[in-house]
């Protein structure tokens, strides 16, 4: 087995920025995507903020170059994809892209849902009504099918749905695929949009904050649900040398475990966290100090924050690395978290960049280490530790390293 | 066609029971089964698929958000209603702690859940790998596919000469591993996904692979689901095996995205006790290769290769 990963390629899209880098400004900037709903109907609008992409289908279909009427996922899906595949595409020669084993796998919890509501509506009052052209793409698969066309992608085309973690584990599953020698080239990640069935989901969960987030803050009330979409491209290191690619960064750990506990709360001392990073670490075989960052998964709800943070300490002991949740400016985006939170630790790594946990203002008294609250650039930073978890007690861990 | 649905009360205690979909009930049920029939308490992971995900809380949480204008909700259908729920509601009752995946991609959920596990065990022989596919129907999805023209009206059958095909559902899962047991029903040779329009050189290529010829297939269970759109084309591709005797086992299971799951428990037990369960009749000889050749809306196929031990 081939045991290098390299990233070669990435784009993102999220309510702070339309690709990487404008993300990546925003971040720097300390922007938040947080506000009240503009195309997301719901009677929720005045009392529940989100962190909506501010543009609407149509033109979310002409920035993907789709045709319209398709889930707002598939073109949040087509744009970052796109831009992660248009860096790889710029280093090589088309002919040598065509003779790749490629695959697309993506992370997707709702599929076409935004759509599916509109059809159940009318759906419930005639079930000889509705537009079925509102259904034919409900299925997560069906989201990643037609973005695999629009990329031309056809070796291995799937789908991944986890729920929170479902991204995270694109990624890996990428890796895993390439190191045994399955493909040559992976775009890997996931994308969410926002739709009023997460929205009431979370809602009636009592984990939704009505005013922005503030991960990791004692007096934190919930999350904000986001929506956006993050790939990567990831690729052996035979076609690295062989097209002499520049690689972003490499993957040098990952893992995914189960907390085993409930199925959507986490586990008091984060038993699935701590597995997941601790296998991660083993795999990239860094020790605890050697990581710079953690871009933890960070919701701003009370039981996440508590059990990741615990699970960090115990894991880390006295080398916990810069911590900090980056949803405090995305809002939790859901099965797209993982793919767009890669993409910002690429960004840590390439930039000497750690980001600041926004709105954090009281310190919780959980754990002893101190989440990090300033942007901090100029710090050598050459390895990165990306968590995300879900329902299910589904908890992934990734690990970005710098490519020297 | 509904699943046969086996008396969950020896399984699981009523309470957790009357929160639980059918979709998480089957899945949990099968998952029971199969760690018993392989005499093992907990497998190291889990990976499954489902191409429809839980349908009946999905719906749920829907209708009831729709019919109530977003107010007066409550969770319990709404975290139900993950795509990952069974796979999750297994580890969860067996404190299994290990890596768990779920894939979702329409009719090859439960072929990239099986090459995942086959990579694991390549990667680790020592790994018990629970795996399989989980698909529930609902009466409001059966209606909305319905619309599209997928199935046949209720007065045809499986045989009738007509388009569409014969809905169905099931939880079919197994526990794979790199070392043969004495409980061993089947060797898994290898499993690949076509996306290709020539099915019959992707057929020759694989068995190829696998160091086969034509001839070597005993058996092979055929996806062809009774549409008459398909059907032909489908027996058409496996035109090349002339020696191998046909089974339809979607005459069985209906058709539903991880209905190749089925025909995988099928396949187990042909090559095991050299008989098809669902007919009761013996075959006269006991196979040494199974295909299961599968299709969904003849837009994805697959080809999985069992070996009788």
């Amino acid at each position: 087995m081939n045991n290098k990963v390299w990233i070669c390629g990435m784009g993102a899209i999220s309510a702070i920025g339309d690709n990487a880098t404008e993300n990546f400004e925003s971040l720097l900037a300390g922007n938040s995507g947080v506000g009240k709903t503009t195309f997301l109907s719901t009677i929720h609008r005045d009392s529940l903020l989100v962190c909506e992409i501010k543009k609407s289908n149509e033109e979310l279909a002409g920035m993907a170059k789709m045709k319209p009427n398709l889930p707002r996922a598939a073109y949040l899906s087509a744009i970052a994809s796109e831009e992660a595949l248009t860096q790889l595409k710029q280093q090589i020669e088309e002919p040598a892209f065509e003779n790749l084993r490629v695959g697309f796998l993506s992370g997707n919890t709702i599929g076409g849902m935004d759509l599916s509501e509109n059809f159940y509506s009318d759906f419930l009052k005639d079930p000889s009504s509705g537009h079925l052209s509102d259904v034919v793409n409900h299925e997560c698969g069906a989201i990643t099918e037609l973005v695999a066309e629009k990329l031309n992608v056809k070796n291995y085309v799937a789908t991944l749905s986890t729920a929170c973690s479902s991204s995270a584990n694109a990624i890996m599953q990428g890796c895993r695929l390439i190191k045994h020698n399955k493909l040559d080239m992976v775009i890997a990640g996931g994308t969410d949009a926002l739709c009023r069935f997460t929205l009431n989901g979370f809602n009636t969960l009592m984990i939704v904050d009505s005013e922005p987030c503030k991960p990791f803050d004692a007096h934190r009330k919930g999350l904000n649900l986001g929506e956006g979409a993050g790939y990567v491209v990831l690729v052996s290191d035979a076609i690295k040398k062989q097209l002499n690619l520049k690689p972003i960064a490499a993957v040098s750990g990952y893992a995914n475990a189960n907390d085993a506990f409930h199925q959507t709360a986490s586990s008091a001392e984060g038993i699935g966290n701590f597995l997941a990073m601790e296998q991660a670490l083993q795999m990239s075989g860094l020790a605890p100090h050697q990581i710079d960052y953690i871009n933890a998964h960070g919701t701003g709800t009370a039981n996440n924050d508590s059990s990741e943070g615990i699970a960090i300490e115990r894991l880390f002991a006295d080398h916990v690395p810069l911590v900090s949740s980056t949803k405090a400016n995305t809002g939790h985006t859901l099965g797209a978290c993982g793919g767009i939170e890669a993409v910002y630790c690429c960004l840590s790594l390439q930039h000497n960049t750690v980001y600041p946990s926004l709105r954090l203002t009281t310190p919780m008294n959980d754990f002893s280490f101190e989440v990090n609250t300033k942007l901090i650039q100029g710090k050598e930073i050459h390895h990165v530790m990306s968590n995300s978890f879900g329902f299910g007690g589904n908890c992934s861990s990734l690990i970005f390293s710098k490519t020297t | 066609m509904l699943a046969i649905e086996p008396d969950y009360k020896n399984l699981l205690p009523p309470i957790q029971l009357r929160r639980m979909s059918k979709v998480v009930k089957m899945g949990i049920a099968a998952a029971k089964n199969a760690l018993l029939d392989a005499e093992i308490s907990s497998p190291d992971i889990i990976i499954t698929g489902t191409g429809y995900g839980c349908l009946a809380d999905t719906e749920a949480f829907l209708q009831k958000m729709i019919s109530q204008n977003e107010s007066l909700l409550t969770p319990t259908s709404f975290i139900q209603s993950t795509h990952n729920t069974v796979s999750g509601q297994i580890a969860l009752l067996l404190t299994c702690h290990g890596h768990n995946f779920t894939y979702v991609q329409r009719g090859l959920s439960f072929e990239f859940a099986l090459q995942e596990s086959m990579l694991w065990l390549a990667e680790n022989e020592q790994l018990q790998v629970l795996t399989g596919g989980i698909d529930e129907m609902t009466n409001h999805t059966f209606d909305i596919i319905s619309r599209f023209g997928s199935y046949k009206n209720e007065n045809e059958t499986y045989d009738t000469d007509a388009k569409g095909s014969i809905a169905g559902e099931g939880a079919h899962l197994f526990v794979i591993s790199a070392q043969k047991t004495e409980r061993s029903y089947a060797e898994l040779v290898d499993l690949k996904i076509c996306h290709t329009e020539n099915i019959s050189s992707a057929l020759h290529e694989f068995l190829q692979q696998n160091s086969l010829s034509l001839e070597d297939i005993d058996y092979c269970l055929i996806g062809t689901n009774g549409d008459a759109r398909y059907d032909s084309i489908i027996r058409q591709n496996m035109n090349p095996l002339t020696h191998s005797t046909f089974i339809d086992f979607k005459k069985w299971s209906g058709e539903y995205p991880t209905a190749s799951s089925f025909a995988f428990a099928l396949a187990c037990n042909l090559c095991y006790t050299a008989s098809i369960p669902s007919d009761g009749k013996n075959k006269d000889h006991k196979p040494k290769n199974v295909l299961i050749y599968n299709h969904y809306k003849n837009q994805s196929h697959s080809f999985i290769l069992l070996r009788a031990l």
